[in-house]
């Protein structure tokens, strides 16, 4: 049996050769769905900007506005110099609403994969969360209603409140 | 649905590995959580050839002319734990050039930028899970994570397997380079696994007068004999 190739971090310059998705992310037309919108912070609370953070949602292919995008239920969106990101979660024809996110950075050896409901939204039903998720934490993965259609979720890689990152 | 196992113990570095100095505040502390149930397993972002740009497979020929460096060709397979071929899956790649410079305005290094190479691109496997570029030898860089550090020669490799769960982002390394037995990154795999990332000289890869060829074979998570739930 061959031996798995081992991860290593994305590191500081990615940036150019990920923008084509990035960009196919940014002009994709949905039209129906929330935006969750946070900061990439690190163990001392300050902004990682240098973060990769893609958003995988097959559930959500068979939407309209989803399908006809060209990554079909696939999203990359880059942190800005605060730490900021910004994507959409269309609701799927049926099922949980729910998105998993990988995040990818400088000092990051493997990638994170870690998955974001929303608190207040009944399909999407805390209820949902795996029950392998300690209570005490699973706010870390909720997130908040700011105003109609928009949530705010921050993801803190390590230290105090520490998002859940699981292993799949 | 069938599932991606976990990958062999000893493979992949731990997330904290302190004499990486970024790891030291963006490693998590918390163990990861088990999810037992994820699509992860049976679906993954399948790209199209339809987003392969014209030259994306050349970096050595994505400008008006020629960028400077010494020609190379990069190929391989890639395939899972079991041998079996990884079809049709994206792979990105994207690297310095022959001076140690990324077009990345981050970038500060003092080595000139080379305005004829962007210095990224992509692919799809074959059938076979084959795979092949052509680029320019990146050179090595300095970088601040300790006194006189310098990274060894690198291309970035970003692959996206046959299920999300083989997502995997890496490096692939020069045969030879001095510089590996000094490299925190490269360091921070287990010992047995990190000779994986070292690709191979190879001369049936080389094109006479042309471009040295290296091989680089790349293996992700493979699946479970039985379908769960049986």
């Amino acid at each position: 049996m061959p031996g798995a190739s081992p991860s290593q971090t994305i590191g500081p310059f990615f940036a150019e050769g990920m923008k084509w998705a990035v960009e196919l992310t940014a002009n994709c037309p949905f039209t129906d769905g929330v935006q969750v919108t946070g900061r990439v912070l690190d163990a001392d609370s300050k902004a990682v900007s240098d973060a990769l953070l893609e958003i995988w949602q097959p559930q959500a292919r068979a939407h309209l506005s989803v399908s006809a995008a060209p990554l079909r239920g696939f999203q990359r969106v880059a942190t800005d110099a605060d730490g900021r990101f910004t994507f959409w979660m269309p609701r799927p024809v049926d099922g949980p609403l729910h998105a998993d996110v990988t995040i990818f950075a400088r000092g990051l050896l493997r990638g994170l994969f870690t998955r974001v409901y929303l608190n207040d939204d009944s399909s999407s039903a805390t209820s949902n969360i795996p029950n392998t998720v300690p209570a005490e934490r699973q706010d870390s993965i909720k997130a908040k209603a700011l105003s109609p259609g928009l949530y705010q979720w921050d993801v803190r890689l390590s230290g105090e409140n520490e998002t859940v990152f699981f292993d799949i | 649905m069938q599932r991606i196992r976990p990958v062999s113990s000893g493979t992949h570095p731990d997330y904290l590995y302190p004499a990486y100095r970024s790891t030291i505040t963006r490693a998590p502390r918390q163990a990861l959580v088990a999810l037992p149930q994820s699509q992860a397993h049976g679906s993954v972002f399948a790209c199209t050839a339809a987003l392969l740009r014209a030259n994306d497979a050349d970096l050595s020929a994505q400008s008006t002319q020629r960028p400077l460096g010494e020609r190379i060709i990069v190929a391989g397979r890639v395939i899972d734990e079991d041998g079996a071929p990884v079809r049709n899956s994206l792979i990105e790649v994207w690297q310095c050039n022959a001076a140690g410079r990324y077009a990345h305005r981050g970038d500060q290094h003092d080595a000139p930028l080379d305005p004829h190479f962007p210095g990224y691109g992509k692919m799809l496997t074959d059938e076979q899970g084959g795979y092949r570029f052509v680029s320019i030898k990146p050179g090595a860089y300095p970088w601040g994570n300790h006194s006189n550090a310098w990274r060894p020669a690198h291309i970035h490799f970003s692959l996206f397997g046959n299920a999300y769960a083989q997502r995997l982002i890496t490096q692939m390394y020069f045969p030879g380079d001095p510089l590996l037995a000094l490299d925190p990154i490269y360091h921070s795999i287990p010992e047995g696994a990190r000779e994986r990332l070292v690709s191979a000289f190879d001369l049936a890869l080389t094109v006479e007068g042309i471009a040295l060829g290296y091989r680089f074979d790349i293996v992700l998570r493979g699946r479970d004999a039985t379908p769960q739930g049986i």
